[in-house]
């Protein structure tokens, strides 16, 4: 095993794959900022330039750049603007936005920037150990487990609801279920609640709900009581954290590194729901003073997600990796492009 | 009658509405080998509909208190914003939405963009026609041209 470490050590550290590092990172944040662009369309569009190189250690290394960058990237529209560029940084606008509202943004990028190099380096060593054991527990997964696991998440707003929303937080779980049975069921692929538009066929999109949800409010707010707009900006020069701050989130990087990247592994699960249960596990542990920042601008609300999201893509190469079974969109992306590169994975 | 309680009877409304389609009118078209399936394509609408009625009487009822909490908006104070400016910045969105296809990305997002700053109250108007255009250029080049992805750019008629 040391030996394989080794040789992916030297692979990793030459010239030209520490090139590919950077510039997938980069373009994956740059891109993975505009709101509706997420990793999937990102790692597609740069598919044929991966496949031209030649070489599927670079390839790898390229794609996986872009995929840990786009979902950074995400998060920073998710800090400034409130507008999710990607499903799995959602959650990071809940206290990240209210940050960047009260002059706080560098703090929030900063948080984020170090969260989630973390998450995803503590996520790169726990695959490298307990890839080959969590392959076979993953392939045991079937659909009551995937069942238990959807209603664990959904479950989740609970953490969500303070005092006396319960039904509030219900009300809005429900009828975002009943927005996604509009379209054709997978299990029965027939059209349902479509009225007869084509368009709804394919039900109603993510990102467009997301956007929906999150950005129009923020830009409808702007014209209905304008604010004024260099705030934000002025403040975001101040990138520090303090030591005080370092400390609380440290324990919170740690628990949700490995818990993102269990969530990762599954197939299906994703950065999504791991960001999503990070944020409500670290609420139920935080104090009771704390429990009442969440939603208002707390570190600790925006490391958990941003912490997760990252260990949990981490955690999707173990099923891709070891098995060649890609467990969600992006990576049946990452395998296309492998497979192009006559990468042989899995048992082969 | 409280902001949540009005929400809470539109979605009655809107889960009345789901419920009677998912328990009386789904399962009519359903194929015969189908029916003896014990989970039909009706059985989650029915579970939903159920309980997002019960949630809304909830609400409605008000068995769950809650503290009140005034939001970033204050519905009671909407005649002091600019309502007119964000209904017709909405009704741009809308009119855009629906004109991208037949008219074309060109066309169509110059003119929203343009009358989109007019709505916020900008008259300079080679400034405002300057930057609608080049924007609108930018995106449809980056998109088009360096994403790879098609958007009609001019009118059907024109040939787009």
């Amino acid at each position: 095993m040391l030996e394989g470490l080794l040789i992916g050590l030297q692979t990793a550290m030459s010239f030209q794959n520490l090139a590919m590092v950077i510039a997938g990172c980069l373009i994956g944040t740059f891109i993975g900022m505009l709101p509706g662009l997420g990793p999937m369309s990102i790692i597609a569009i740069m598919i044929p330039i991966a496949i031209s190189m030649g070489d599927p250690s670079a390839a790898l290394i390229l794609l996986a750049g872009v995929y840990y960058g786009a979902i950074f990237g995400g998060s920073t529209s998710s800090i400034l603007l409130n507008a999710p560029g990607v499903a799995g940084t959602v959650a990071s606008s809940f206290d990240g936005y209210p940050m960047a509202q009260q002059g706080r943004a560098g703090k929030a990028l900063t948080i984020a920037a170090v969260c989630s190099f973390a998450g995803g380096t503590i996520g790169a060593i726990l695959l490298m150990i307990f890839a080959p054991m969590l392959s076979s527990v993953a392939l045991l997964f079937h659909s009551a487990e995937y069942f238990a696991l959807m209603v664990v998440g959904l479950s989740a707003i609970a953490a969500f609801a303070g005092t006396g929303q319960v039904a509030k937080a219900m009300i809005m779980t429900v009828f975002g279920l009943i927005l996604a049975t509009v379209g054709e069921g997978a299990l029965f692929s027939l059209p349902r609640f479509t009225g007869g538009v084509m368009d709804l066929q394919s039900g109603f999109g993510f990102i467009t709900l997301a956007m929906a949800m999150f950005a129009l409010p923020e830009a409808l707010f702007l014209v209905l009581k304008p604010k004024d707009a260099g705030s934000v900006e002025a403040d975001i020069t101040d990138l520090r954290i303090t030591r005080v701050e370092a400390r609380s989130i440290a324990p919170i990087i740690g628990r949700q590194s490995v818990q993102g990247f269990f969530i990762g592994v599954l197939p299906g699960a994703g950065a999504t729901i791991a960001s999503f249960l990070g944020y409500a596990v670290e609420r139920n542990l935080a104090t009771k003073e704390e429990q009442a920042e969440f939603g208002k601008g707390s570190i600790t609300g925006l490391a958990a997600p941003e912490t997760a999201n990252n260990a949990a893509c981490t955690g999707s190469f173990v099923p891709l990796l070891t098995l060649g079974i890609p467990g969600s969109g992006t990576t049946a992306l990452l395998l296309g492009a492998l497979v192009a590169q006559t990468s042989r994975l899995g048992h082969g | 009658m409280a902001l949540d309680r009005w929400i809470a009877l539109i979605l009655l409304g809107i889960c009345l509405v789901y419920g009677y389609t998912a328990w009386f009118t789904m399962d009519a078209g359903l194929a015969p080998f189908m029916k003896r399936n014990p989970i039909w394509p009706s059985t989650f609408p029915k579970v939903l509909s159920i309980l997002g009625i019960v949630a809304c009487l909830i609400i409605l009822s008000g068995v769950e208190k809650s503290e009140v909490k005034i939001a970033e908006i204050d519905y009671r104070r909407l005649h002091e914003y600019k309502l007119g400016q964000a209904l017709l910045l909405l009704a741009l969105m809308v009119a855009y939405a629906l004109c991208l296809r037949p008219v074309g990305f060109l066309p169509s997002t110059t003119a929203f963009l343009f009358l989109g700053a007019f709505i916020l109250g900008e008259r300079k108007w080679v400034l405002m026609l300057s930057v609608a255009v080049i924007a609108t250029m930018i995106v449809w080049y980056l998109v088009q041209q360096v994403l790879g992805i098609y958007m009609r750019p001019l009118p059907g008629f024109f040939g787009g």
